[in-house]
């Protein structure tokens, strides 16, 4: 079942993914996932964290770690039959690391490898699959977050990163919407919808309540199963080096939009607050979870563990 | 960040007694008896708060605070005194101030000044919220 993801795919024995997306870089995605990966594992977790971020891989630094016998690479270039191969394990509980690879070309896998890769993941024996995915909203980011059942969108509190979060889930409700239609053969509402994706020239469907509304003239049963659908969807925000109440609230505003725009009602904000320890534990490559497990971040971490778990 | 109150009387008795509850109310304030010179002390200061107390002035001083009350933009003016008196801090060009009559209430003006201020610090943040969504909604071509 798709708990509360961002996207929907067939793909069979699903495991407990979760998708760590930053669509904008540099907002703290990769430490997020390293030090929830930590959490996790400490919670009791079979946890493994792999480093989806093809050609820009940096996982394994911050989990210390200086090189690994093995990668991801290893696997998309076909030197290893299975992804379980690659798994590096730790000294922290049942935690293990796919790092990424950092082959010429690798970020552009042809579609049959990356639909290998899917599979594996979704077979891998772990409670939990913590995906560290690139930035941005690529085919790649889309389509291995569309396989999970929980996506976290980090972001920071500035303008920028907070657009690309918004686009992000626009951009995904769009595509699952598109999916849920065509599989349903429910081509009237898919050409309206199509509409939607230009609104100076539709206004009437600029919200999606507007969308579902129109949807219900064309085929009412249809556009209740479609919005039954949209209600699934459960973004969980996290806005990292929060300084200030003010900070703090912009998780709100993001909701205000969600919930206008594109009537997502569901989306769970939850704060990082700024530690400078971050800087210091990544300095030592040393996680921070285990650098300074009472930090503020480490404390703030744990939380989101436990509501994610 | 502490609230800084600003009390304006010509009669230093009253004065001395709202800035020493106020202080006790944890309200960091300072207490000014020459009238004529509220201006330059409020540009010097820049309080939160503005307490005018219209007893014992002479109507000079009356005209002169109620003047100065006309200019304040971004503080909160509370006025004390007679009704009669306070009634000439009202009309089309001054703003709105919160009248307290006699007799004198210093816990009163204490309890005020607190609901005032938090009030005013509420509407600042939801107006920073506001802001922000306004402009995501622009960048957005959401409007």
């Amino acid at each position: 079942m798709n708990r509360c993801g961002i996207g929907s795919m067939s793909v069979d024995k699903r495991k407990n993914i979760t998708a760590i997306l930053g669509p904008k870089g540099g907002v703290g995605k990769s430490t997020i996932a390293a030090n929830l990966a930590i959490a996790l594992s400490r919670m009791g977790k079979k946890v493994v964290a792999v480093d989806l971020d093809l050609g820009a891989s940096n996982l394994h630094a911050i989990f210390g770690m200086r090189g690994s016998p093995k990668s991801l690479s290893d696997f998309i270039q076909n030197r290893v039959k299975n992804l379980a191969d690659v798994v590096s394990t730790t000294s922290i509980g049942d935690l293990g690391i796919i790092c990424g690879g950092d082959d010429p070309g690798i970020a552009n896998m042809p579609h049959q490898k990356k639909i290998k890769l899917i599979r594996h993941l979704s077979s891998l024996n772990y409670d939990i699959v913590l995906l560290d995915m690139a930035p941005g909203a690529s085919f790649n980011v889309v389509d291995f977050s569309i396989i999970a059942q929980q996506a976290l969108l980090v972001t920071t509190c500035e303008v920028p990163s907070l657009l690309n979060v918004y686009s992000f889930i626009k951009s995904a409700v769009f595509r699952r919407l598109t999916f849920f239609l065509k599989h349903n053969k429910w081509f009237e509402l898919l050409e309206l919808l199509n509409q939607a994706k230009e609104p100076d020239k539709h206004p009437h469907l600029k919200t999606m309540e507007g969308f579902f509304s129109e949807a219900r003239k064309t085929d009412a049963a249809a556009a209740d199963s479609a919005r039954k659908m949209l209600a699934r969807i459960k973004p969980l925000v996290v806005v990292n080096r929060v300084r200030t109440d003010k900070d703090a609230r912009v998780g709100e505003v993001i909701k205000n939009l969600l919930k206008e725009y594109l009537s997502i009602e569901t989306a769970v904000i939850m704060t990082i607050r700024d530690d400078n320890a971050v800087g210091d534990a990544i300095a030592k490559l040393s996680p921070i979870m285990l650098d300074a497990p009472s930090s503020p971040f480490s404390q703030d971490i744990q939380e989101i563990a436990s509501r994610i778990c | 960040m502490s609230t800084r109150v600003l009390v304006f009387s010509a009669d230093e008795l009253r004065g001395k007694i709202i800035r020493k509850v106020l202080d006790r109310n944890g309200l960091e304030c300072m207490f000014f008896n020459r009238i004529l010179e509220t201006g330059d002390d409020i540009v010097q200061h820049s309080p939160d708060v503005v307490i005018v107390d219209t007893e014992s002035c002479y109507p000079e001083e009356i005209n002169h605070l109620r003047n100065i009350c006309q200019t304040l933009k971004h503080e909160v003016v509370i006025v004390l005194g007679r009704e009669t008196v306070i009634d000439r801090f009202k009309g089309p060009r001054m703003r709105k101030v919160l009248c307290l009559f006699d007799p004198l209430d210093p816990e009163l003006i204490a309890v005020k000044i607190k609901e005032t201020v938090s009030q005013k610090e509420k509407k600042g943040k939801l107006t920073g919220g506001d802001m922000l969504e306004k402009t995501l909604k622009h960048l957005l071509h959401l409007n």
